[in-house]
């Protein structure tokens, strides 16, 4: 045995060394704290299928969240399968058909915008790309018969795809056997128009465009600049007549010392009605106070929604997009959060209900969760988001609210 | 036993080198705590006393002192990047000082009573002791790093950090160490196959010598092309990498790896027993 002491020595020290990391890794409690849901009014049960994910930041350290009134999951907490699936991320719509038709799923984006469905079938419509060339040519579209499990398969070329750079796929629908898509097109030449709306028609049986409708053309003056961007994802698969956009423009200034900035001007609504194919341009009352991101305003139906602070808290607004005016009474008022600086708010909308997460900088309560039955216009639960232990360390920690999902 | 008297052989060859390297790693990385934590409380110390800025001021300003930071300056990753090399280097070294030696020692192994393809299990085993050795000694640096930092810098002015997050804020230290043991086996697991493909297109070259080197070089590229196949695949006739879900790729590739392990050691086997010249 002597002869062979290096090699034992070796062999001891690695399984000991690695064995004793991987054995504590394992054991090892994760220190973050579970966050529960504080309700002030209302039944747990109306958020039971809230899921809030997101960011937690502890110093130098940061891990994915995803929260849920019965558990709080960190990414580290999660199996090496989940994190390949980025469980987190995937829109639960999106998990659900998968689960329910794995085939049919296959290789289509992770996204919603591209997916719709009934109690009948799926539809799903993208621009068929290579992700090498990324070149614009055709749209693909896919049908599933949920019943007969039949797929209806074809491609259908994009009119005058030679003058587009990239077209997005924004929303899909199914309406009356035309498939009806809203993409934001942008365009190779940008002289004045940077970006189209458009409104394709698709009819299933000849398998051809039979509409190609330019919605809005964003168009600029010199020195400005803009952007175009859909402004209620949703994270919902379910047949939505309105997709909106909301359209920002930039004037640039020179300050005094001649470098150059950019001003936030003028922004308005774009709603279009995937039925008529009619457009709604909504000005913004410059008077609202908007945060600027995917989830400010919410659909159902014919109507959209948002928050406006009013000082006391917020007021819930409700534009008619059917008869494009905003009105004028809010459909509920939300008190005011601790007087916590609110750091983002996002606003979905989900069988008849508005789902609102407002995250504040508070270590106490770092986000406020209300849910409003739209039909009678009241707030049904009304609730903090509060740590169940909370860490004294120096430096506290933040939380990051990137999105949340309601389950359908 | 005789596998294990070749492996124990393979690594008393290498152990004088393997043991600069150890305490090179050692010397570095500790010297590097204790220097880098050393001017970080003279800068401290200039700031507050000699140039009265607020401890507040300060922090925002430099930020504090962590085994993360630590691990990313050059004390640490020099002695990692030579260790790599070395042991890249050795992965070759490791089959042709057995031919380029004093006295072709190949010709002495190649002889023994036992089945010459431990000859090849020895190498792959001495190399995979030789690189785990090098991971469980960082892993019990670690800690004792992190002891010689709280000794220095006060608590105000450093991060604690676990063994796992300073792994995490390293950034390049998860790779070998990952911190899910699953991760572990498959890290390991791609680079054993990688081994073991450069192994077999050791022994091809070898065996046919010129011609043999331009057989290696096929055989490796073939491999490379098998375990990236349905990757390929799926983009060449334009159906997406996401064509298959993330566990089902992960299964294509066990499988392939597993084939492309098999396959290389039945073609080492019958390099080394029939087709290997001295």
């Amino acid at each position: 045995m002597g002869k062979y002491w290096k090699l034992l020595t070796i062999s001891v020290v690695i399984v000991i060394s690695v064995g004793t990391f991987y054995i504590t890794t394992a054991i090892a409690e994760n220190s973050y704290p579970d966050f529960k849901f504080k309700l002030e009014k209302g039944d747990i049960k109306d958020i039971q299928n809230l899921k809030l994910v997101g960011d937690y930041i502890h110093g130098m350290n940061g891990e994915g969240v995803a929260i849920t009134s019965n558990d709080t999951v960190y990414s580290s907490e999660l199996s090496y399968f989940s994190q390949l699936n980025n469980s987190f991320y995937t829109e639960p719509a999106i998990q659900q058909l998968q689960k329910d038709y794995r085939g049919f799923m296959r290789g289509k984006t992770w996204h919603t915008a591209t997916i719709s469905q009934d109690e009948e079938q799926v539809v799903y419509a993208n621009v068929k790309g290579n992700d090498f060339t990324n070149k614009v040519k055709e749209f693909e579209i896919e049908l599933l018969n949920k019943k007969t499990n039949n797929k209806t398969i074809f491609t259908v070329d994009i009119p005058h795809h030679e003058k587009y750079n990239y077209v997005n796929v924004e929303n899909v629908n199914l309406i009356d056997g035309k498939v009806k898509l809203v993409t934001l097109n942008y365009l190779r030449n940008q002289d004045q128009t940077q970006e189209e709306i458009h409104l394709f028609q698709i009819d299933l049986k000849k398998q051809k465009v039979i509409e190609n409708k330019v919605i809005y053309s964003n168009t600029v003056q010199k020195q400005q600049n803009s952007s175009l961007y859909r402004v209620e994802s949703g994270n919902t698969t379910s047949f939505n007549h309105y997709t909106v956009f909301m359209k920002d423009t930039f004037k640039e200034m020179k300050d005094e010392y001649g470098n150059y900035y950019e001003e936030i001007g003028e922004s308005e609504l774009i709603a279009v009605n995937m039925q008529t194919g009619k457009v709604a341009t909504l000005p913004i009352p410059p008077e609202l106070d908007l945060m600027r991101d995917g989830s400010t305003f919410a659909v159902s139906g014919s109507k959209l929604y948002f928050l406006q602070a009013d000082g006391k808290g917020y007021e819930v607004l409700e534009y008619d997009l059917e008869k494009a005016a905003l009105n004028k009474k809010p459909i509920t008022q939300l008190p005011q959060s601790d007087s916590a600086p609110v750091m983002r708010r996002q606003v979905k909308a989900e069988n008849n209900k508005l789902y609102i997460v407002i995250q504040v900088q508070s270590q106490k309560a770092p986000a406020d969760v209300y849910v409003i039955d739209l039909k009678k216009q009241q707030t049904i639960v009304e609730g903090k988001l509060v740590p169940e232990k909370i860490t004294n360390d120096a430096g506290g920690y933040e939380l990051y609210i990137n999105d949340f999902y309601v389950n359908e | 036993m005789n596998y294990l008297k070749l492996v124990n052989f393979e690594v008393n060859r290498f152990i004088k080198i393997y043991i600069v390297l150890l305490g090179i790693t050692m010397v570095s990385q500790i010297a590097g705590v204790i220097v880098k934590a050393n001017q970080y409380v003279g800068d401290v110390n200039q700031a507050i006393y000699e140039e009265l800025t607020p401890k507040a001021e300060f922090l925002e300003m430099y930020g504090q002192i962590s085994m993360g930071m630590l691990t990313r300056s050059m004390w640490f990753t020099g002695p990692i990047a030579l260790c790599i090399a070395a042991l890249l280097f050795y992965l070759f070294l490791i089959w042709y000082r057995d031919w380029f030696g004093k006295n072709t020692f190949i010709y002495r192994l190649l002889m023994l009573p036992t089945a010459r393809l431990n000859l090849f299990w020895s190498k792959i085993t001495t190399i995979f002791l030789m690189v785990l050795g090098l991971v469980a000694v960082q892993l019990l640096l670690l800690p004792l790093e992190n002891l010689f930092l709280r000794m220095i810098v006060s608590k105000d002015f450093r991060t604690e950090l676990s063994i796992i997050q300073i792994i995490e804020q390293s950034g390049y230290m998860s790779v070998f160490i990952p911190t899910q043991l699953l991760e572990f086996f498959i890290n390991y697991g791609i680079g054993f196959m990688v081994v073991v493909v450069l192994f077999t297109a050791i022994l091809f070259e070898r065996s046919f010598r010129f011609k043999g080197m331009f057989l290696g070089i096929v055989y490796g590229v073939s491999c490379t092309l098998l375990f990236l196949s349905p990757i390929l695949i799926t983009e060449l006739i334009g159906v997406g990498a996401n064509y298959f879900y993330p566990n089902e790729l992960f299964l294509i590739e066990l499988a392939l790896g597993l084939i492309i392990v098999a396959a290389s050691i039945y073609v080492s086997h019958f390099l080394i027993k029939r087709k290997i010249t001295v």
